[in-house]
């Protein structure tokens, strides 16, 4: 068994002092001592519902929020809520809204080089523009984005380039939130295979956080479901799925709503196809 | 589009619907038609900038300032809303339509007792006491699923759940004992699970009340569910109508069949994604002809001119052209 590239130990995240009115009653227990682990080239996925303190411990695991209680241990030593370049480098996160994750004043060239720059990854800046090119061909942007501001883009086109900006730093572990979640259902495909692929040709470690389990069918190797800030049930995606075994996952998966199948031959259209496409055959 | 069966029940009828934004050359919706009955759920399924919420405020008569009427029919239990004035539309929303909105708590007046709310709805309409609007109030909170409804009367929104919330706000709706209501996006701020309850919630009221309901989502899994009909709508045109199960299982517009295969399902694993080529087209752009004709695999060069929605089969519609090439694909387990 190779050996954790994240280790999470009674992670606890509590809001509100407790002093003040509503004394203890104040205090908002968000996670409550969790642990879980992800190995290396691993997608992992945590679902819940909102209010289950599942973007609080992403937030946590990306050295965005501060746990209150409990451990974080990356590629074997300690994590720190200050954590050093290296650390912040190594853990990098895709958030939920592609709208306010991009800065609007800046072209996508100017954002990515100066990522590679305070990272130090590129020696010169024409380096660091070269980097920032092929990131553009990795998402499947055209490189012409690079003189271009985010208003330029649609949602699915700006989650890609929040994708490029969270790998130009060659990250060990992509924390993604709810990536697809703010998108039309038509571009949301897009993104998914994008993160498919660069799972499988990068190797690339993720913690994925999603209340869609029909998303995380497609993307994840295991999954952990949260309710009230804990872990009720951890295992398997198609486990989980199809053999729950904590209640709140039955709920959870009776709520979701399906489609029916499709019943269309789907092979059947290379016959139908237009006359124009059929000629160039 | 027109069906027999359902003449008498008829509510809400809308046909070739334009509706244009101030200045702009060309109209956000190009000829949208539905049809609504007492006792059923119509679902408009459609992505952003579809024109799902703007048809849909075009038939309560609620038209954002700067978005008019460029042509079209809108007739809602024999009214006909676009040439009603201000007074004829007042009676309509309330009596004849009650309205559910997606953010509970922006159509809550967060100052203000929730019973009283619901009260003050029903003494607007009605020709009620004030104490015979307050046990109107009781008797709705208690209909939309409040246990101890007495009780619940004098809670402010902040109290509640957005769950909850939304059943005040459909509380509200039903006030004036309308025969339609026209949700838009209802379920789409909640969880899964409170989705769920608020779906149910809906369907009974069809069923006990024998209202006919209008639903508005982005969510094909969330129709599948509540709508008994499906109408899908892409860049202001409806491109496809039908029974739900139907439509789902054998579209008859390459749209609805590439958002189909687009949905990440549990029982199909990612390979069986497929991402829509290219993107949907900018608002104020002009379309001749079938505006998915420029991401469409079936297009032909006569998609791009007129298109209209015209009957297949005995029940539905599409608006493509090329629609029996979809019809050639279907299986042969026909129900």
């Amino acid at each position: 068994m190779t050996e954790p590239l994240l280790e999470v130990r009674d992670l606890a995240v509590t809001f509100g002092s407790g002093r003040g009115w509503g004394g203890d009653r104040g205090r908002i227990h968000a996670v409550r001592g969790i642990d879980f682990s992800v190995r290396p080239g691993e997608a992992f996925a945590l679902v819940g519902e909102s209010g289950s303190g599942k973007s609080t411990t992403a937030k946590c695991v990306a050295g965005l929020q501060k746990p209150t209680r409990g451990s974080i241990s990356f590629a074997g030593s300690p994590l720190d809520p200050a954590r050093n370049r290296e650390q912040r480098r190594a853990i990098q996160m895709v958030f939920q809204d592609p709208y306010s994750s991009l800065n609007p004043r800046m072209t996508i060239g100017a954002a990515l080089v100066e990522i590679l720059r305070v990272h130090r990854l590129a020696g010169s800046r024409a380096a660091a523009v070269k980097r920032a090119a092929e990131l553009l061909d990795l998402v499947g942007m055209p490189r012409s984005a690079l003189d271009q501001r985010p208003r330029a883009f649609s949602g699915g086109q700006r989650q890609r380039l929040g994708v490029a900006r969270a790998l130009a730093v060659n990250p060990s572990l992509l924390v993604a939130d709810e990536p697809v979640s703010a998108l039309d259902v038509s571009i949301q495909a897009s993104v998914l295979l994008l993160l498919k692929r660069l799972q499988r040709d990068l190797g690339l470690t993720m913690l994925f956080i999603s209340h869609d389990l029909a998303v995380v069918r497609q993307l994840c190797d295991r999954v952990a479901v949260m309710a009230d800030g804990r872990i009720v049930e951890e295992g398997a995606v198609g486990r989980v799925l199809s053999e729950p075994s904590a209640d709140f996952t039955r709920t959870l998966l009776a709520a979701a709503t399906d489609l029916p199948p499709l019943d269309l031959d789907l092979d059947l259209d290379q016959d139908h196809r237009s006359p124009k496409r059929r000629s160039t055959r | 589009m027109s069906r027999p069966d359902v003449a008498d029940r008829r509510l809400l009828s809308v046909r070739d619907l334009r509706l244009r934004v101030g200045g702009e050359a060309h109209d956000v919706v190009r000829g949208a038609s539905l049809d609504a009955a007492r006792g059923e759920v119509v679902g408009i399924a459609g992505e952003s900038g579809s024109g799902k919420s703007l048809t849909l405020r075009a038939i309560a008569g609620l038209l954002p300032t700067g978005v008019t009427v460029a042509g079209g029919d809108i007739e809602v239990d024999r009214v006909d809303v676009v040439k009603a004035g201000p007074q004829t539309l007042r009676k309509l929303r309330g009596a004849t339509v009650g309205m559910v909105f997606q953010e509970p708590m922006t159509a809550l007046n967060p100052t203000m007792r929730i019973g009283r709310q619901i009260a003050e709805a029903a003494l607007a309409h009605g020709d009620l006491s004030r104490s015979q609007a307050k046990a109107r109030a009781i008797e709705l909170l208690e209909r939309v699923g409040f246990p101890e409804p007495a009780r619940r009367y004098r809670q402010f929104p902040h109290q509640l759940s957005g769950g909850m919330r939304q059943r005040v706000v459909i509380a509200i709706a039903l006030a004036g004992n309308p025969s339609l209501l026209l949700c838009d996006e209802p379920t789409t701020a909640l969880d899964a699970t409170v989705t769920l309850r608020i779906l149910d919630l809906l369907t009974d009221l069809v069923r006990d009340l024998g209202i006919g309901i209008v639903f508005v989502t982005h969510d094909l899994g969330v129709a599948a569910r509540i709508c008994d009909r499906i109408a899908v709508m892409y860049a202001g045109q409806v491109v496809e109508e039908g029974p739900t199960a139907e439509l789902l299982r054998r579209p008859r517009h390459p749209y609805t069949l590439a958002l189909l295969r687009a949905v990440p399902t549990r029982d199909r694993d990612i390979d069986g994604l497929r991402a829509i080529p290219g993107n949907p087209p900018q608002r104020g752009e002009e379309l001749p002809g079938c505006a998915f004709a420029p991401r469409c695999e079936y297009a032909e060069p006569a998609c791009r001119s007129e298109i209209e929605l015209v009957p297949v089969d005995d029940d539905r519609s599409t608006s493509c052209r090329r629609h029996s090439v979809l019809a050639a694909m279907a299986g042969g387990h026909h129900d």
